[in-house]
């Protein structure tokens, strides 16, 4: 991070944490505070902190505002960030937003002096809940952007209700009588307590959404602030937790447990001003889903294992003892009586039934939840396919088999990359295996690693290669893909000039046409069925015509070629059957037993994969997972 | 320990990862795309809504940059910039770009494409 952008994320945390503290003592003036004469001075000073909070707020948010304005323009002298201030506050997104949050705490702060507090947390309350946004969540779009903009709300409405809320307790229990400040406590409690639900249930969605789940949680810059921010939490937890079960009862009783006590909501005042801090840093951060995660263990959960009817007895089993185990702990602990016979039989049964869970855990590599770029496009497996001849094919084969000229003289036989059991490894493993290589048990190398050799962008086309030849190679023995195989990306050119990729034809099937320099070019349309034709061309100038699109880079025939399993030159007249989320569902060659040259048969067939989507998950680029 | 990281992965099984930053999801012309006839826009399509103030568009040839208009957003796409090109020689050209999300984080990035 640059100066400026720390700057900026100091002043957010200000702005923030300003804020926050004028939602929560608003609140906790309204909900937590006993109503009473006792109670006149404290509700003084807390008007006081709500004054000082929207004031400091207003400052600390122009200040965030021109030194976020200095680091979007790339402004490098004072002058010139005020004189882009003007340009941002009124013409970007970002200034909007802060315009409309200056402009609700102003109005706050002018209701100061009038009698009902109602209008004044839900003008403090809108404007902490605009935070969203201004940062990634805002930015988004969509149906996930707007799901993502509600839950950060509701976690910075939480947040504020429960830390914003502490000064005023802190306040509250220096002034009030012993008895009345337990009170306060008790009242603060069902504050807390939603917060506390509020902030973990969306925090578990912004983890599934900004950090890319457990990988980008353990494996990414992104992910460790994040888990920084996570520990500070259950630590505030738990002392929220110390002051409600132990120190509220004992203020309630004696008037010595106040100075304990306001130490206490201290240290959680602290460790809140911190959790902020961590969130501002965390808001400045690229997000967990564009980094590459480095996982960090030997070993991650796999459940394969469940699809196989020959071994999901075993884990299936051991879940259910370990969770009736638990199950029982609980109950020893609850019930004194039975408490060291529960716990006995809690370790027994853990002690049996934990060892049989390793199935559900396979070996990781720190790659092993890295994803390709590359989107399975035709470049890139052709570029494969030309490293593989160059870099591979000596050991492994002209064909992958594992049978190239230099196999024998090695300590392991090379891999046959044609085998079923190639595609069980995901991508990021593929790539530990090309980047790093293999030692026999004695120690030899069996295979160098490449990282040194080819850029990671190689390596992923060579991935991309090796999983169409695979596909192809299992089309050539069986005729069909043995799994749901996308099809590879290309661009193709439409009438008027339009250049399109496969993404444009989502939610539509596809007729893949593939026609050399020797044959007519069919025109054909099934627009009435709502499906693409596209054109893939070799060695003629085709131009595009009504609504057919033509691919003529040589890649795309030879990708094609690949995931068919067949050579270049057989390639004439294959069609191939895309569905509506880009799978390859059915492929026809010149002399297969089904007519596709009838256009009836093919219109039937591409009706039949409208109706039967398969049931892949494929968001995103990645789209070859298992 | 493993137990409690099962525990965590089922909870967050069904990550959907989302974009931010402005990433360059497609570009016309195509990346590295080689083309028989000169292009008169270059349209890049970013992951999330982008800052045509803030962003910029410059396409180089072998002697430097080409003079192109200032990038504009297509009424319709608020991911999208768009800049007007003169007519271009036979070459290969650089396009670099630098985009300002609207979270206003900033990315940069360059790729080329030949003409014919």
């Amino acid at each position: 991070m640059s100066d400026i952008e720390i700057a900026a994320a100091v002043l957010r945390s200000v702005h923030v944490a300003a804020l926050a503290s004028l939602f929560g003592t608003l609140l906790f003036m309204a909900v937590a505070l006993p109503v009473g004469s006792g109670t006149a001075q404290v509700r003084r000073s807390m008007r006081r902190l709500v004054l000082i909070s929207g004031l400091a707020g207003l400052i600390a948010g122009l200040a965030w505002l021109t030194v976020q304005s200095a680091a979007i323009a790339g402004a490098d002298s004072v002058a010139m960030a005020l004189h882009v201030v003007p340009t941002v506050a009124l013409r970007t997104q970002f200034g909007h937003w802060m315009l409309l949050r200056l402009f609700l705490l102003v109005v706050a702060l002018f209701l100061m002096r009038r009698p009902g507090v109602a209008i004044q947390i839900a003008l403090a309350g809108v404007a902490l809940a605009v935070q969203p946004l201004l940062g990634h969540a805002g930015a988004i779009g969509g149906a996930a952007g707007a799901q993502l903009i509600a839950s950060e709300a509701l976690h910075l409405l939480a947040a504020g209700a429960w830390l914003g809320g502490l000064l005023p307790l802190f306040l509250a229990v220096g002034c009030l009588s012993h008895e009345m400040a337990a009170a306060t406590c008790r009242g603060f409690t069902p504050i807390g307590l939603a917060s506390v639900l509020l902030l973990a249930g969306t925090a578990v969605m912004q983890i599934a959404t900004l950090m890319g789940g457990l990988p980008g949680l353990f494996g990414t810059g992104y992910g460790h602030v994040a888990l920084l921010k996570l520990g500070l939490f259950v630590v505030l937890l738990s002392l929220a937790v110390l002051n409600r079960l132990v120190l509220t009862d004992r203020l309630a009783a004696t008037a010595s447990t106040r100075p304990h006590m306001r130490v206490s909501i201290a240290a959680e005042m602290v460790l809140g001003a911190l959790v902020v801090v961590a969130a501002a840093f965390l808001a400045s951060r690229t997000p967990g889903t564009h980094e590459q995660p480095v996982w960090p263990f030997a070993w991650r959960l796999d459940l394969g294992v469940f699809s196989d009817t020959a071994s999901w007895a075993e884990p299936t089993i051991a879940l259910g003892a370990t969770a009736i185990g638990l199950a029982i702990a609980v109950a020893g602990v609850i019930w004194h009586r039975i408490r060291w016979p529960a716990l006995g039989m809690f370790a027994a049964i853990e002690i049996v039934a934990i060892p049989h869970l390793d199935v559900l855990f396979v070996a990781a590599y720190p790659t092993s939840f890295f994803t390709s770029p590359t989107e399975f496009a035709a470049t890139a497996i052709a570029h494969g396919a030309r490293l593989f001849a160059a870099d591979c094919a000596v050991c492994h084969g002209v064909e992958a088999r594992g049978d190239g000229p230099a196999a024998r003289s090695l300590p392991l036989p090379p891999a046959d990359l044609t085998a079923n059991h190639f595609r069980a490894h995901n991508d990021g493993e593929l790539y530990w295996f090309i980047s790093h290589g293999f030692t026999a048990p004695d120690g030899e190398t069996a295979m160098a690693g490449f990282s040194g050799v080819l850029s990671s962008e190689a390596i992923w086309h060579l991935i991309d290669y090796l999983r169409a030849h695979n596909a192809g190679i299992a089309m050539r023995r069986t005729g069909s893909w043995p799994q749901p195989l996308p099809m590879p990306q290309f661009d193709a050119q439409c009438s008027g000039g339009r250049i399109i990729d496969l993404d444009d034809l989502r939610g539509r099937a596809a007729l893949i046409v593939a026609v050399s320099g020797d044959e007519q070019v069919e025109p054909r349309s099934f627009d009435n069925i709502g499906a693409a034709v596209v054109v893939v061309a070799r060695g003629i100038a085709a131009t595009p015509t009504g609504a057919t699109c033509i691919a003529s880079e040589p890649q795309v025939w030879t990708a094609l070629a690949i995931v068919l399993g067949v050579s270049l030159d057989a390639l004439a007249g294959t069609q191939v059957l895309v569905d509506q989320d880009g799978w390859m569902r059915a492929a026809w060659r010149p002399g297969d037993a089904e007519d596709w040259t009838d256009p009836n048969t093919l219109a039937a067939r591409l009706r039949d994969i409208q109706s039967h989507p398969i049931a892949v998950n494929m968001t995103g680029a990645q789209v070859h997972h298992h | 320990m493993r137990l409690a990281a099962l525990l965590m992965l089922m909870m967050a099984a069904a990550a959907t990862p989302a974009a931010a930053h402005a990433f360059l999801e497609r570009a016309v012309p195509p990346v590295g795309s080689e083309l028989a006839t000169p292009p008169g826009q270059i349209v890049l399509t970013f992951t999330e809504g982008v800052e045509p103030l803030f962003s910029t568009i410059e396409v180089r040839d072998a002697h430097g940059s080409v003079p192109t208009g200032k990038p504009r957003l297509p009424p319709d796409n608020a991911r999208q910039l768009v800049i007007d090109l003169p007519s271009l020689p036979g070459g290969e050209y650089t396009v670099i770009w630098h985009a300002t999300s609207v979270d206003t984080h900033r990315t940069e990035g360059s790729y080329r494409f030949t003409v014919h």
